[in-house]
Protein backbone atom coordinates (compact mmCIF):
# COMPACT_ATOMS: atom_id res chain seq x y z
CA UNK A 1 0.00 0.00 0.00
CA UNK A 2 2.91 2.31 -0.68
CA UNK A 3 2.26 5.81 -1.30
CA UNK A 4 -1.25 5.53 0.35
CA UNK A 5 -1.62 8.40 2.71
CA UNK A 6 -2.89 6.96 6.31
CA UNK A 7 -5.47 8.74 8.65
CA UNK A 8 -4.93 7.46 12.21
CA UNK A 9 -7.77 8.51 14.45
CA UNK A 10 -6.24 7.41 17.66
CA UNK A 11 -3.43 9.93 17.67
CA UNK A 12 -3.85 13.53 18.37
CA UNK A 13 -3.78 16.15 15.83
CA UNK A 14 -0.71 15.82 13.46
CA UNK A 15 0.60 17.76 10.21
CA UNK A 16 -0.12 13.95 8.71
CA UNK A 17 -3.90 14.08 9.32
CA UNK A 18 -3.69 17.39 7.88
CA UNK A 19 -1.87 16.32 4.93
CA UNK A 20 -4.36 13.70 4.70
CA UNK A 21 -7.27 16.00 4.78
CA UNK A 22 -5.96 18.58 3.08
CA UNK A 23 -5.48 15.87 0.03
CA UNK A 24 -8.64 15.08 0.29
CA UNK A 25 -9.86 18.79 -0.11
CA UNK A 26 -7.73 19.42 -3.46
CA UNK A 27 -9.33 15.79 -4.74
CA UNK A 28 -12.32 17.16 -4.03
CA UNK A 29 -12.49 19.79 -6.88
CA UNK A 30 -12.01 16.90 -9.34
CA UNK A 31 -15.18 15.97 -11.53
CA UNK A 32 -17.29 12.84 -10.70
CA UNK A 33 -15.30 10.71 -13.41
CA UNK A 34 -11.72 11.29 -12.24
CA UNK A 35 -12.45 11.78 -8.32
CA UNK A 36 -13.42 8.42 -6.93
CA UNK A 37 -10.55 7.10 -8.77
CA UNK A 38 -7.51 9.36 -7.27
CA UNK A 39 -9.49 9.34 -3.95
CA UNK A 40 -8.87 5.22 -3.92
CA UNK A 41 -5.23 5.85 -5.23
CA UNK A 42 -3.91 8.13 -3.01
CA UNK A 43 -6.06 8.01 0.08
CA UNK A 44 -7.23 4.43 0.18
CA UNK A 45 -11.19 5.70 0.41
CA UNK A 46 -14.01 4.79 -1.74
CA UNK A 47 -15.61 8.15 -2.54
CA UNK A 48 -18.79 9.35 -4.16
CA UNK A 49 -19.93 12.79 -5.20
CA UNK A 50 -22.64 14.27 -3.94
CA UNK A 51 -23.67 17.09 -5.83
CA UNK A 52 -26.49 19.95 -5.29
CA UNK A 53 -26.72 23.10 -7.39
CA UNK A 54 -22.80 24.49 -7.02
CA UNK A 55 -22.57 22.71 -3.59
CA UNK A 56 -20.65 19.68 -3.77
CA UNK A 57 -19.10 17.16 -1.43
CA UNK A 58 -16.63 13.72 -1.67
CA UNK A 59 -18.10 11.28 1.28
CA UNK A 60 -15.20 8.83 1.51
CA UNK A 61 -14.92 6.34 3.54
CA UNK A 62 -13.07 2.52 4.57
CA UNK A 63 -13.16 0.53 7.43
CA UNK A 64 -11.41 3.12 9.59
CA UNK A 65 -12.81 5.96 8.83
CA UNK A 66 -15.51 8.41 7.05
CA UNK A 67 -14.52 11.35 5.34
CA UNK A 68 -16.47 13.97 3.94
CA UNK A 69 -14.76 16.91 1.76
CA UNK A 70 -16.31 20.00 0.56
CA UNK A 71 -15.39 22.03 -2.50
CA UNK A 72 -16.70 25.48 -3.25
CA UNK A 73 -18.38 26.16 -6.05
CA UNK A 74 -17.49 25.27 -9.47
CA UNK A 75 -15.34 27.76 -11.01
CA UNK A 76 -13.87 28.13 -7.30
CA UNK A 77 -10.26 27.11 -8.03
CA UNK A 78 -10.29 30.19 -10.83
CA UNK A 79 -10.27 33.69 -9.64
CA UNK A 80 -13.32 34.84 -11.16
CA UNK A 81 -15.30 31.87 -9.76
CA UNK A 82 -13.99 33.49 -6.15
CA UNK A 83 -14.59 36.89 -6.97
CA UNK A 84 -18.46 35.70 -8.35
CA UNK A 85 -18.72 34.95 -4.89
CA UNK A 86 -17.13 37.27 -2.92
CA UNK A 87 -18.62 40.32 -4.54
CA UNK A 88 -21.55 39.75 -6.69
CA UNK A 89 -23.25 37.35 -4.40
CA UNK A 90 -22.10 38.74 -0.81
CA UNK A 91 -25.10 37.30 0.46
CA UNK A 92 -23.59 37.42 3.90
CA UNK A 93 -26.66 38.51 6.03
CA UNK A 94 -26.44 36.91 9.14
CA UNK A 95 -29.12 34.93 9.71
CA UNK A 96 -31.16 31.97 12.01
CA UNK A 97 -32.81 29.88 9.10
CA UNK A 98 -36.29 28.57 8.86
CA UNK A 99 -37.62 24.96 9.74
CA UNK A 100 -36.05 22.20 11.10
CA UNK A 101 -32.51 23.64 9.83
CA UNK A 102 -33.27 26.28 11.89
CA UNK A 103 -34.41 24.47 15.31
CA UNK A 104 -30.92 22.47 14.79
CA UNK A 105 -29.07 25.64 14.46
CA UNK A 106 -30.84 27.67 17.17
CA UNK A 107 -29.40 24.90 19.66
CA UNK A 108 -26.38 27.40 19.43
CA UNK A 109 -28.34 29.77 21.40
CA UNK A 110 -31.52 32.28 20.30
CA UNK A 111 -28.65 35.12 19.98
CA UNK A 112 -26.63 32.73 17.22
CA UNK A 113 -26.84 33.85 13.52
CA UNK A 114 -25.47 32.34 10.61
CA UNK A 115 -23.93 33.52 7.42
CA UNK A 116 -26.86 33.05 5.14
CA UNK A 117 -25.17 32.31 2.10
CA UNK A 118 -23.02 29.35 3.39
CA UNK A 119 -26.56 28.04 5.17
CA UNK A 120 -28.17 27.71 2.47
CA UNK A 121 -25.51 25.76 0.52
CA UNK A 122 -25.62 23.34 3.40
CA UNK A 123 -29.48 23.17 3.28
CA UNK A 124 -28.85 22.48 -0.59
CA UNK A 125 -26.77 19.58 -0.38
CA UNK A 126 -27.87 17.98 3.18
CA UNK A 127 -30.57 15.47 2.30
CA UNK A 128 -28.96 13.60 -0.08
CA UNK A 129 -25.42 13.84 1.80
CA UNK A 130 -27.03 12.82 4.81
CA UNK A 131 -28.75 9.77 3.55
CA UNK A 132 -24.84 8.73 2.48
CA UNK A 133 -23.66 9.38 5.63
CA UNK A 134 -26.24 8.02 8.25
CA UNK A 135 -26.23 4.39 5.92
CA UNK A 136 -22.62 4.54 6.29
CA UNK A 137 -22.62 5.38 10.24
CA UNK A 138 -25.58 2.69 10.80
CA UNK A 139 -23.77 -0.22 9.01
CA UNK A 140 -20.29 0.55 11.03
CA UNK A 141 -19.74 3.52 13.47
CA UNK A 142 -16.55 5.08 12.67
CA UNK A 143 -15.20 8.12 13.22
CA UNK A 144 -16.47 10.67 10.87
CA UNK A 145 -14.03 14.01 9.09
CA UNK A 146 -15.66 16.41 7.48
CA UNK A 147 -12.87 18.88 6.21
CA UNK A 148 -13.19 21.50 3.35
CA UNK A 149 -11.00 24.11 1.30
CA UNK A 150 -12.39 27.93 1.38
CA UNK A 151 -16.29 27.87 0.82
CA UNK A 152 -15.92 24.38 1.32
CA UNK A 153 -14.37 25.00 4.79
CA UNK A 154 -17.26 27.00 5.96
CA UNK A 155 -19.65 24.57 5.27
CA UNK A 156 -17.85 21.89 6.81
CA UNK A 157 -17.86 23.58 9.77
CA UNK A 158 -21.76 24.21 9.23
CA UNK A 159 -22.37 20.27 8.44
CA UNK A 160 -20.29 19.14 11.10
CA UNK A 161 -22.32 20.97 13.87
CA UNK A 162 -25.33 19.77 11.88
CA UNK A 163 -24.07 15.96 11.80
CA UNK A 164 -23.92 15.68 15.67
CA UNK A 165 -27.28 17.58 16.39
CA UNK A 166 -28.29 14.18 14.34
CA UNK A 167 -26.56 12.10 17.12
CA UNK A 168 -23.33 11.14 14.32
CA UNK A 169 -20.39 11.77 16.35
CA UNK A 170 -17.71 13.96 14.32
CA UNK A 171 -14.05 13.39 15.10
CA UNK A 172 -12.16 16.10 13.96
CA UNK A 173 -13.50 19.32 11.65
CA UNK A 174 -10.52 20.58 9.92
CA UNK A 175 -10.81 23.61 7.07
CA UNK A 176 -7.99 24.98 5.02
CA UNK A 177 -8.28 29.02 4.25
CA UNK A 178 -12.02 28.91 5.59
CA UNK A 179 -13.85 32.30 6.14
CA UNK A 180 -16.14 33.03 9.05
CA UNK A 181 -19.63 31.67 9.33
CA UNK A 182 -21.18 33.37 12.09
CA UNK A 183 -21.48 35.56 14.91
CA UNK A 184 -19.47 35.54 18.71
CA UNK A 185 -22.46 33.78 20.30
CA UNK A 186 -22.55 31.12 16.95
CA UNK A 187 -18.38 30.52 17.45
CA UNK A 188 -18.42 30.25 21.27
CA UNK A 189 -21.10 27.27 20.99
CA UNK A 190 -19.09 26.04 18.75
CA UNK A 191 -15.95 25.78 20.82
CA UNK A 192 -18.22 24.02 23.62
CA UNK A 193 -19.32 21.22 21.04
CA UNK A 194 -16.35 20.82 19.28
CA UNK A 195 -13.69 21.20 22.22
CA UNK A 196 -10.24 20.46 20.36
CA UNK A 197 -12.12 19.23 18.06
CA UNK A 198 -11.98 21.81 15.00
CA UNK A 199 -8.37 22.70 13.39
CA UNK A 200 -8.73 25.76 10.82
CA UNK A 201 -5.47 25.99 8.97
CA UNK A 202 -4.92 29.43 7.69
CA UNK A 203 -2.06 30.67 6.29
CA UNK A 204 -0.33 34.23 7.35
CA UNK A 205 -0.73 35.61 3.95
CA UNK A 206 -4.35 34.23 3.17
CA UNK A 207 -6.89 36.79 3.12
CA UNK A 208 -10.03 34.80 2.90
CA UNK A 209 -9.84 33.71 6.34
CA UNK A 210 -10.46 37.32 7.29
CA UNK A 211 -13.55 37.67 5.55
CA UNK A 212 -16.01 38.86 5.79
CA UNK A 213 -14.70 40.82 8.11
CA UNK A 214 -14.97 43.88 5.78
CA UNK A 215 -18.60 42.10 5.15
CA UNK A 216 -20.42 45.47 3.68
CA UNK A 217 -23.54 44.42 5.69
CA UNK A 218 -22.36 43.48 8.82
CA UNK A 219 -18.79 43.03 10.70
CA UNK A 220 -20.23 41.12 13.77
CA UNK A 221 -18.68 38.01 12.63
CA UNK A 222 -16.21 35.49 14.70
CA UNK A 223 -13.96 32.67 13.90
CA UNK A 224 -14.16 29.03 16.08
CA UNK A 225 -11.35 27.94 17.34
CA UNK A 226 -8.73 26.35 16.95
CA UNK A 227 -6.26 28.34 14.81
CA UNK A 228 -3.18 27.02 13.18
CA UNK A 229 -1.38 28.82 11.14
CA UNK A 230 1.16 28.20 8.82
CA UNK A 231 3.37 30.63 6.19
CA UNK A 232 4.20 34.15 6.86
CA UNK A 233 2.54 37.07 7.35
CA UNK A 234 3.62 38.40 4.06
CA UNK A 235 1.53 41.90 4.67
CA UNK A 236 -0.06 42.86 7.69
CA UNK A 237 -1.31 45.97 6.80
CA UNK A 238 -3.32 44.28 4.02
CA UNK A 239 -6.31 43.62 6.18
CA UNK A 240 -6.29 47.41 8.01
CA UNK A 241 -6.35 48.63 4.40
CA UNK A 242 -9.19 47.01 3.57
CA UNK A 243 -10.84 47.94 6.76
CA UNK A 244 -10.60 51.70 6.00
CA UNK A 245 -11.90 50.77 2.32
CA UNK A 246 -14.65 49.18 4.25
CA UNK A 247 -15.37 52.09 6.19
CA UNK A 248 -15.40 54.99 3.92
CA UNK A 249 -17.67 53.23 1.42
CA UNK A 250 -20.41 51.86 4.08
CA UNK A 251 -23.81 52.30 2.76
CA UNK A 252 -22.64 51.32 -1.09
CA UNK A 253 -21.47 49.00 -3.14
CA UNK A 254 -20.09 50.84 -6.36
CA UNK A 255 -18.02 49.56 -9.27
CA UNK A 256 -15.39 51.23 -8.02
CA UNK A 257 -14.89 50.48 -4.85
CA UNK A 258 -15.35 46.47 -5.83
CA UNK A 259 -12.49 46.67 -7.98
CA UNK A 260 -10.18 48.05 -5.90
CA UNK A 261 -11.48 46.01 -3.29
CA UNK A 262 -10.37 43.17 -5.65
CA UNK A 263 -7.07 44.35 -6.05
CA UNK A 264 -6.30 44.21 -2.74
CA UNK A 265 -7.36 40.74 -2.26
CA UNK A 266 -5.59 39.41 -5.62
CA UNK A 267 -2.79 40.34 -3.68
CA UNK A 268 -3.10 37.98 -1.41
CA UNK A 269 -4.49 35.01 -3.34
CA UNK A 270 -1.92 32.69 -3.98
CA UNK A 271 -1.66 32.00 -0.21
CA UNK A 272 -5.14 30.77 -0.71
CA UNK A 273 -4.80 28.03 -2.80
CA UNK A 274 -5.35 24.84 -1.71
CA UNK A 275 -2.05 23.89 -3.76
CA UNK A 276 -0.50 25.95 -1.05
CA UNK A 277 -1.59 24.63 2.18
CA UNK A 278 -0.38 21.55 1.05
CA UNK A 279 3.11 22.77 0.43
CA UNK A 280 3.32 24.50 3.84
CA UNK A 281 1.98 21.09 5.17
CA UNK A 282 4.75 19.30 3.52
CA UNK A 283 7.63 21.26 4.43
CA UNK B 1 -36.83 38.83 5.73
CA UNK B 2 -33.60 38.85 5.00
CA UNK B 3 -35.36 37.85 1.19
CA UNK B 4 -37.04 41.36 1.15
CA UNK B 5 -33.83 42.72 2.53
CA UNK B 6 -31.70 40.78 -0.23
CA UNK B 7 -34.30 42.24 -2.82
CA UNK B 8 -34.32 45.37 -1.93
CA UNK B 9 -30.92 45.35 -2.10
CA UNK B 10 -30.88 44.12 -5.53
CA UNK B 11 -33.61 46.61 -6.99
CA UNK B 12 -31.47 49.72 -5.34
CA UNK B 13 -28.47 48.51 -7.19
CA UNK B 14 -30.71 48.29 -10.25
CA UNK B 15 -31.83 51.79 -9.54
CA UNK B 16 -28.48 53.07 -9.42
CA UNK B 17 -28.00 51.39 -12.93
CA UNK B 18 -30.75 52.76 -14.30
CA UNK B 19 -30.42 56.23 -12.92
CA UNK B 20 -26.67 56.25 -14.13
CA UNK B 21 -27.65 55.05 -17.74
CA UNK B 22 -30.55 57.58 -17.88
CA UNK B 23 -28.08 60.37 -16.60
CA UNK B 24 -25.69 59.29 -19.69
CA UNK B 25 -28.54 59.53 -22.14
CA UNK B 26 -29.40 62.66 -20.66
CA UNK B 27 -26.04 64.39 -20.91
CA UNK B 28 -25.05 63.58 -24.49
CA UNK B 29 -28.60 63.88 -26.18
CA UNK B 30 -30.19 66.71 -24.54
CA UNK B 31 -28.26 68.00 -21.55
CA UNK B 32 -31.81 69.66 -19.48
CA UNK B 33 -33.03 68.70 -16.15
CA UNK B 34 -30.62 66.60 -15.43
CA UNK B 35 -31.55 66.42 -11.61
CA UNK B 36 -34.22 63.88 -12.60
CA UNK B 37 -31.66 61.22 -13.09
CA UNK B 38 -29.88 62.18 -10.03
CA UNK B 39 -32.71 62.04 -7.53
CA UNK B 40 -33.50 58.33 -9.07
CA UNK B 41 -29.70 57.51 -8.48
CA UNK B 42 -30.22 59.18 -4.73
CA UNK B 43 -33.28 57.11 -4.26
CA UNK B 44 -31.71 54.19 -5.36
CA UNK B 45 -28.80 54.70 -3.27
CA UNK B 46 -31.55 54.98 -0.11
CA UNK B 47 -33.12 51.62 -0.98
CA UNK B 48 -29.31 49.89 -1.50
CA UNK B 49 -28.58 51.81 2.35
CA UNK B 50 -31.92 50.49 4.08
CA UNK B 51 -31.26 46.74 5.02
CA UNK B 52 -27.31 47.56 5.32
CA UNK B 53 -28.58 50.27 7.94
CA UNK B 54 -31.60 48.51 9.65
CA UNK B 55 -29.57 45.32 10.30
CA UNK B 56 -26.54 47.66 11.63
CA UNK B 57 -28.31 50.01 13.60
CA UNK B 58 -32.20 49.49 13.88
CA UNK B 59 -32.32 45.64 14.56
CA UNK B 60 -30.77 44.37 17.84
CA UNK B 61 -30.60 40.66 18.32
CA UNK B 62 -33.64 39.68 20.43
CA UNK B 63 -32.33 37.37 23.07
CA UNK B 64 -36.16 35.94 24.21
CA UNK B 65 -37.66 32.68 23.41
CA UNK B 66 -37.58 31.50 19.78
CA UNK B 67 -40.87 29.66 18.66
CA UNK B 68 -41.16 28.16 15.55
CA UNK B 69 -43.80 25.43 13.73
CA UNK B 70 -42.33 22.48 11.96
CA UNK B 71 -44.34 20.37 10.16
CA UNK B 72 -47.21 20.98 12.78
CA UNK B 73 -44.76 20.70 15.60
CA UNK B 74 -43.91 22.92 18.27
CA UNK B 75 -40.59 24.08 18.07
CA UNK B 76 -39.21 25.91 21.64
CA UNK B 77 -35.60 27.81 22.40
CA UNK B 78 -34.74 29.13 25.62
CA UNK B 79 -31.08 27.90 25.15
CA UNK B 80 -29.22 31.31 25.51
CA UNK B 81 -31.54 33.28 26.60
CA UNK B 82 -31.91 36.67 28.81
CA UNK B 83 -34.82 35.75 30.94
CA UNK B 84 -34.94 34.19 34.10
CA UNK B 85 -37.92 32.98 34.75
CA UNK B 86 -39.39 29.37 33.03
CA UNK B 87 -42.55 29.37 35.03
CA UNK B 88 -44.32 30.09 31.43
CA UNK B 89 -43.78 26.35 30.62
CA UNK B 90 -46.17 25.10 32.71
CA UNK B 91 -48.55 26.83 30.44
CA UNK B 92 -47.27 25.57 26.87
CA UNK B 93 -49.05 22.71 25.50
CA UNK B 94 -47.57 20.53 23.10
CA UNK B 95 -44.02 21.16 22.96
CA UNK B 96 -42.21 18.70 21.10
CA UNK B 97 -38.80 20.32 20.77
CA UNK B 98 -37.00 22.02 23.93
CA UNK B 99 -34.03 23.30 23.87
CA UNK B 100 -32.92 24.91 27.26
CA UNK B 101 -29.17 24.06 27.54
CA UNK B 102 -28.96 26.80 30.24
CA UNK B 103 -26.70 26.35 33.54
CA UNK B 104 -29.64 27.91 35.77
CA UNK B 105 -32.16 24.93 34.61
CA UNK B 106 -32.32 22.41 37.42
CA UNK B 107 -34.23 19.40 38.59
CA UNK B 108 -36.66 21.92 39.55
CA UNK B 109 -37.08 23.17 36.22
CA UNK B 110 -37.98 19.75 34.80
CA UNK B 111 -40.84 19.96 37.32
CA UNK B 112 -42.88 22.49 34.97
CA UNK B 113 -42.57 19.60 32.00
CA UNK B 114 -45.18 17.23 33.49
CA UNK B 115 -47.73 16.77 31.15
CA UNK B 116 -45.64 17.31 28.24
CA UNK B 117 -46.60 14.24 26.18
CA UNK B 118 -45.69 15.24 22.63
CA UNK B 119 -42.02 16.39 23.71
CA UNK B 120 -39.63 14.79 21.68
CA UNK B 121 -36.44 16.32 21.64
CA UNK B 122 -34.98 18.08 24.71
CA UNK B 123 -31.88 19.51 25.19
CA UNK B 124 -30.14 19.37 28.25
CA UNK B 125 -26.68 20.61 27.77
CA UNK B 126 -24.83 21.81 30.50
CA UNK B 127 -27.38 22.28 32.66
CA UNK B 128 -27.58 21.72 36.37
CA UNK B 129 -29.66 18.25 36.10
CA UNK B 130 -29.61 15.32 38.70
CA UNK B 131 -30.35 11.73 38.50
CA UNK B 132 -33.83 12.97 40.25
CA UNK B 133 -34.38 15.46 37.45
CA UNK B 134 -34.01 12.12 35.52
CA UNK B 135 -36.54 10.64 37.48
CA UNK B 136 -38.90 13.47 36.32
CA UNK B 137 -38.35 12.51 32.75
CA UNK B 138 -39.07 9.43 32.91
CA UNK B 139 -42.93 10.12 32.83
CA UNK B 140 -42.37 12.31 29.22
CA UNK B 141 -43.42 9.02 27.31
CA UNK B 142 -42.48 10.38 23.56
CA UNK B 143 -39.20 11.38 24.65
CA UNK B 144 -36.86 10.08 22.14
CA UNK B 145 -33.76 12.38 21.92
CA UNK B 146 -31.90 13.76 25.10
CA UNK B 147 -29.06 16.02 25.72
CA UNK B 148 -27.28 15.91 29.00
CA UNK B 149 -23.70 16.85 27.98
CA UNK B 150 -21.87 18.23 31.33
CA UNK B 151 -25.06 17.38 33.54
CA UNK B 152 -24.68 15.77 37.31
CA UNK B 153 -25.98 12.39 35.91
CA UNK B 154 -24.99 9.12 37.19
CA UNK B 155 -25.27 5.22 35.59
CA UNK B 156 -28.22 5.03 38.59
CA UNK B 157 -30.10 7.77 37.38
CA UNK B 158 -29.48 6.94 33.18
CA UNK B 159 -30.68 2.81 33.85
CA UNK B 160 -34.16 3.99 35.22
CA UNK B 161 -34.48 6.22 31.96
CA UNK B 162 -33.99 3.59 30.40
CA UNK B 163 -36.26 1.29 31.90
CA UNK B 164 -39.26 3.81 31.85
CA UNK B 165 -38.71 5.11 28.13
CA UNK B 166 -38.16 2.19 25.72
CA UNK B 167 -38.91 5.19 22.81
CA UNK B 168 -35.89 6.71 23.85
CA UNK B 169 -33.33 6.64 20.69
CA UNK B 170 -30.85 9.60 20.68
CA UNK B 171 -28.55 10.48 23.97
CA UNK B 172 -25.90 13.16 24.61
CA UNK B 173 -23.94 12.27 27.83
CA UNK B 174 -20.63 13.52 26.78
CA UNK B 175 -18.44 15.00 30.29
CA UNK B 176 -20.83 13.12 32.43
CA UNK B 177 -20.12 10.24 35.07
CA UNK B 178 -21.90 7.87 32.97
CA UNK B 179 -20.06 4.43 32.40
CA UNK B 180 -19.09 3.11 28.70
CA UNK B 181 -20.43 -0.05 29.98
CA UNK B 182 -24.11 1.15 30.38
CA UNK B 183 -23.98 3.26 27.00
CA UNK B 184 -22.99 0.45 24.88
CA UNK B 185 -25.33 -2.26 26.54
CA UNK B 186 -27.98 0.03 25.99
CA UNK B 187 -26.96 0.61 21.98
CA UNK B 188 -26.81 -2.96 21.67
CA UNK B 189 -29.98 -3.55 22.95
CA UNK B 190 -32.33 -2.39 20.34
CA UNK B 191 -30.70 -1.35 16.26
CA UNK B 192 -30.60 2.42 15.64
CA UNK B 193 -29.95 3.90 18.93
CA UNK B 194 -27.32 6.52 18.84
CA UNK B 195 -24.83 8.47 21.83
CA UNK B 196 -22.43 11.31 21.57
CA UNK B 197 -20.16 9.74 24.78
Amino acid sequence: MSGVLQLDSKAEHDSRQATFLGRACELAYLPAEVGPAEFQKQLGLEAELVSVENTQVYVGRNENAIVLAFRGSESFATIDGFRDWLLTNARNFLILPEGQLGTDFVAAGVGARFHSGFMSALADIWDPMFVVVDREFSRKERPVWVTGHSLGGAIALLCGWRLQQNFINVHQICTFGAPMIGNEIAAQAFVREFPNRIFRYVDAGDIVPKLPTVSLFSNSYAHCQREMVVGHAVDSSLVDKLKSLAQDTKDEISEAVQNSLWSEIRQGMPSHMMGNYLARLLK
Amino acid sequence: MYFFFESLFLMGVGIIALAGLWFLVRLFRSPRRLWLPIVLGLVGLAITATPVIYTRVVETIDLGEREQMVDGELHLTLTGWDRESYEFLAYKRDIAVLQMANADVTDATLELLKGQVRLKTLDLNGTQVTDQGLATLAELKSLESLRLRGAQVTDAGLQQLFDHLPNLKQLDVRQTAVSSELIESWKAAKPGRRVLK
